[in-house]
């Protein structure tokens, strides 16, 4: 499979789109209105979608929880909130702040195995928190049935 | 006269299509007047700094409404350097940003990058060709 850099795992375009198409379809199902990002495992974007009236902001936060997703492999509801005094929330909040600031700590973001090796990563941003990861799982679903 | 979410897929795939002919990976980037993202495809195996560089081509394009190749040409550069500023220093002014018309009317901006500038203006406009 191609990927974006040497040793770097990834997920194809046309892959990206079946995850983006099956997000769209629970966010119309539930009547919100999300942007749907796609990166690889470096956190680098494959596919962005923002839905017919979605507000722009929604793109940057999409794009925030995919980074997150990509960069501790696991779903961004599991995360550390801001101000997390433990050591893994002052862990957290070092990778955010090493990697630049764009990762964002919210429900909306999950990661993407194949063959428990993460491939890339899926961010979901316009509805509520719980919406978002709903939409994320069900575009996600499509490519592992 | 805003530019859909299905109008910025076909811009997309059609931008993609050409690359194909072209032999080159891209990344391409539809956005709405303001210079934000509708739609983004990366090509499987290109490179990820052209994600940047097509979005700051659709951003200056949809700032000046011209393409990049032109916006170099006929605007002041302080102009525009004083934009890009103000815009956060997004711009990209390599060629392969084109605007999105429709009726005479400015509906968004379409950047690749990935290619040459030529090329990438190639794909850029058979991208809006295809669909506008």
């Amino acid at each position: 499979m191609p990927s974006s850099a040497p040793g770097l795992v990834s997920l194809s375009l046309a892959d990206a789109q079946l995850i983006s198409d099956g997000a769209i379809e629970e966010a119309e199902r539930q009547g919100v209105k999300v942007t749907i990002s796609i990166s690889d495992s470096g956190g680098r974007i494959l596919l962005v979608n923002r839905m017919d009236g979605a507000p722009w902001g929604t793109v940057h936060g999409s794009q925030g929880k995919a980074i997150a997703a990509a960069g501790f492999n696991l779903s961004t509801g599991r995360l550390a909130p801001h101000g997390d005094a433990t050591d893994v929330g002052q862990t957290h909040q070092h990778v955010r702040r090493s990697e630049g600031q764009h990762m964002i700590f919210a429900r909306g973001g999950v990661a993407i195995f194949r063959d428990n090796v993460v491939v890339a990563s899926c961010g979901v941003d316009g509805g509520t928190g719980e919406e978002d990861e709903k939409c994320a799982r069900a575009g996600v679903a499509r490519i592992q049935a | 006269m805003t530019l859909k979410l299905s109008e910025a897929k076909r811009i997309a795939e059609g931008a993609v299509k050409k690359a194909e002919e072209l032999n080159i990976r891209i990344s391409v980037a539809v956005t709405d007047t303001g210079g934000r993202l509708i739609a983004f495809n990366k090509m499987d195996g290109g490179i990820w700094a052209a994600s940047y560089g097509c979005q700051g081509k659709a951003a200056a394009a949809s700032a000046f409404g011209m393409p990049t190749s032109e916006i170099v040409e006929k605007v002041d550069p302080i102009e525009i350097k004083e934009v890009d500023i103000a815009n956060g220093g997004h711009f990209a002014l390599g060629h392969g940003g084109v605007p999105i018309y429709r009726e005479g009317i400015l509906i968004g901006a379409c950047g690749v990058g990935g290619g040459s500038g030529g090329e990438d203006e190639a794909c850029a406009s058979a991208g809006v060709a295809s669909t506008i």
